[in-house]
Parts: C-alpha cells; structure tokens; sequence
C-alpha cells in the first residue's frame, strides 16, 4: 500500500518504521527540517520537511495515489485539517479518496473527528484504558471493543456475591432495549444464556450493548451508580 | 472564538451595535487587554473546540458563529463543529492561509483572511497616489492655516 504519514515525531516514526518493515510504501511530511533529515538518514525513506496542513505539500506527497494517510502530529486541530485537506484534494483531482486515520490527543475530540468525515481515530487513552482496566483485578468490568459505526460496545462484567444481579435470572434484570449477552463464562463451560439462566457470583459475562446503556448495564449488574 | 486583537476587537463593535455577544478564549488575560471597558458581553474561559465549552458559551442558542482565533486549523475546526455539531445557521471564519480559506469556503465555510485584507488595504494605500497627493496638500494646508 501506499501511505502518507503526516508527523515524524514518536507516534508517527514508530509507525512508519513498522510499515516499511511490512513493505509498505510510506511518505513522511514533517515540519521540523531537523528532525526530518533525522528520520529521513535512518528510515532511508522519503521524508518532505514541510507542514501538512498546507495542501501543496500533500500533494507533493503524492496524496491522490495514496492508500492510506495518517495525521499522527500532536494537535488534534492539525490532524483533523490535514486528513479533511487529503481527503478534498484527492476527490478534485479525480482521484479515488484515500482512507483517513487521525491520532487524537484528546479523549474528547474522537466522536468531533469521526463527525466531521475522518474515516478512523486512534486515541491513546482509549487503547490503554480497557488493558489498565484488565489489570485492576478488583474491577468488575472491562470493555473489549467499541464497534463506532453501529454504536455498540463490547463488554465484560465479573460478577461477584455482592452484585445486585447475583442469583437473578437475565429476565428479570430487565435490561433496556438493545442489550444481549451472547455468552456467560462460569468456570470452564461457556453457556449460550437463555432468558431463565441464573446470574451466579464468578460468572463471566460478554455483553453486547448501545452505547448510551451502558451506565444502565454496569448498574444493574455490578450495583455501580449510574 | 478568541478575544486577541481581532476577536476582541469585532467583540467590542458588536457589543457596541447592541448584539448579545459572548467571548471564548483559553487566557483570561486577553480579555482584560483588548475587550472594551464598556463591554456589555459575558467571557467564557475555555477551548472553542471542546463542545462543552461551547455549550457553556450557550452556542445552542446562538444565532451566529465566528472562529477569530489565532490558529487557521483551530478556527476551522471549531467552526465545523459549530455548524455540523451544532447547527449555528451564520458561521464566519478567520483563515489566514489562502488555500485553505480557498477550499473550505467551497464547503460552504465563509472564511475571512485577515492578512488578505491588511495587505490589499496597504497596497491600495501605497498606489493611491491621488489620495497619497491630497492628505499631503490637506495636512500642510492645515499646518499653513494655523
């Protein structure tokens, strides 16, 4: 594939070094002309010591051919710009529109990117929360996986004597609408649960849910406020 | 969106005009060197990219946007919000980079450049020479006057 990575700061080295080693075709623009040469002497790739976010640069990147184009630089602003400019320039000039992917700095600038039209973000904290979440054993839930264009996470709760729905049946926790468990972990077995399963201390569950219900969820199985 | 020297600056006169205005900035400073002392408006501290702030600023309610930030990726960005996140119908945006300000007044994005404008009016001001000639005359006829 061919890539244009916009930032060579850690992020942005770090990737494209992967991504040569897996044969890709990567372009890095970067604005520090000192770092650039840095880069450019042991990557041995083709670094532009130029800004981004200015169109002409991303066009002599080769923005219309590229696959893929990642903003990885630290400011979220930059990074939404330059993957709204790859994405405008490539359409006029009559180039089928490469994949964006933003890095966000701020947790709270995800959904702002994925509004306004960048095909993916990366935030950091995201990533290391649900692994930092694994690692509080005393934590009783865990998300697994955000599917962003359905709206729906994908959650584990550990559940333990002292949770509200211990000894309950699914049924009768009337979850709000949209919200299933395709499966229980209880020690070894893995159970398809049906509405009259009971709810035991130790179980594992793996619950599918709309992301508005999850305060819902977590309050009617842990006991968390919601 | 950004009480500097532009945003304070269209703040005050819209204040002045009689409009409902309120102030975004990230440093409280800017508002006390270039708001008026007769600024009827409110001041919002905050970042105008962060949809919070912006609500705090009651933008749910605003008729009118205007991103005068320092920053062209700022201000396009905090506009974009404006409009798409939150409908605001008239959005104006300070763009001091003419490509950009090219391609996403395309969008529908009314951009503003201030630079554009400085140079062009100082241009002007150098090629007038009628003009040049006349504040001329005017200023030693007034001298001669006296």
């Amino acid at each position: 594939m061919y890539i244009v990575v916009a930032g060579a700061g850690k992020v942005g080295y770090h990737l494209s070094k992967e991504l040569i080693a897996q044969g890709h075709e990567v372009v890095l623009i970067e604005k520090d002309r000192e770092r650039a040469q840095e880069v450019a002497e042991e990557l041995g790739s083709v670094v532009i010591p130029r800004t981004a976010d200015e169109g002409r640069w991303l066009i002599e990147a080769g923005v219309e051919r590229a696959d893929v184009v990642v903003a990885t630089t630290g400011d979220d602003e930059d990074n939404l710009i330059i993957c709204q400019l790859a994405e405008l320039l490539a359409q006029r000039r009559g180039a089928r529109k490469p994949r964006t992917i933003a890095r966000v700095n701020h947790p709270k600038n995800e959904s702002v990117l994925k509004r306004l039209g960048v095909d993916a973000t990366v935030n950091t904290t995201s990533v290391m929360l649900p692994l930092i979440e694994q690692e509080l054993s005393s934590h009783p839930t865990v998300h697994l996986m955000t599917l962003r264009r359905a709206g729906i996470e994908l959650m584990e709760f550990i559940i333990s004597a002292e949770c509200p729905c211990a000894g309950r049946t699914v049924e009768s926790l009337n979850l709000p609408h949209g919200v299933s468990f395709p499966l229980i972990v209880r020690g070894e077995e893995t159970l398809s649960p049906a509405p009259d399963t009971v709810l035991q201390p130790e179980d594992t569950i793996i619950a599918l849910l709309p992301t508005e219900h999850e305060p819902a969820v977590r309050a009617r199985l842990t006991g968390d406020a919601e | 969106m950004g009480s500097g020297r532009i945003g304070g600056t269209l703040a005050n006169t819209l204040s002045a005009e009689g409009h409902n205005v309120t102030i975004i900035d990230i440093n409280s400073a800017s508002f006390e060197k270039y708001l008026a002392a007769d600024f009827r408006g409110q001041t919002i501290l905050g970042d105008g990219i962060d949809e919070d702030v912006l609500r705090e600023a009651g933008i749910e309610r605003a008729d009118a946007f205007v991103a005068a930030a320092y920053g062209d990726n700022h201000n396009l960005m905090a506009s974009q919000i404006a409009k798409v996140s939150f409908g605001v119908q008239r959005v104006v945006c300070r763009c001091n980079d003419q490509v950009r300000a090219d391609i996403y007044s395309d969008l529908g994005l009314a951009t503003v450049s201030p630079s554009r404008i400085a140079a062009d009016g100082l241009r002007d001001a150098l090629m007038d020479e009628e003009r040049h000639r006349q504040d001329v005359a005017g200023t030693i006829g007034r001298l001669l006057v006296r």
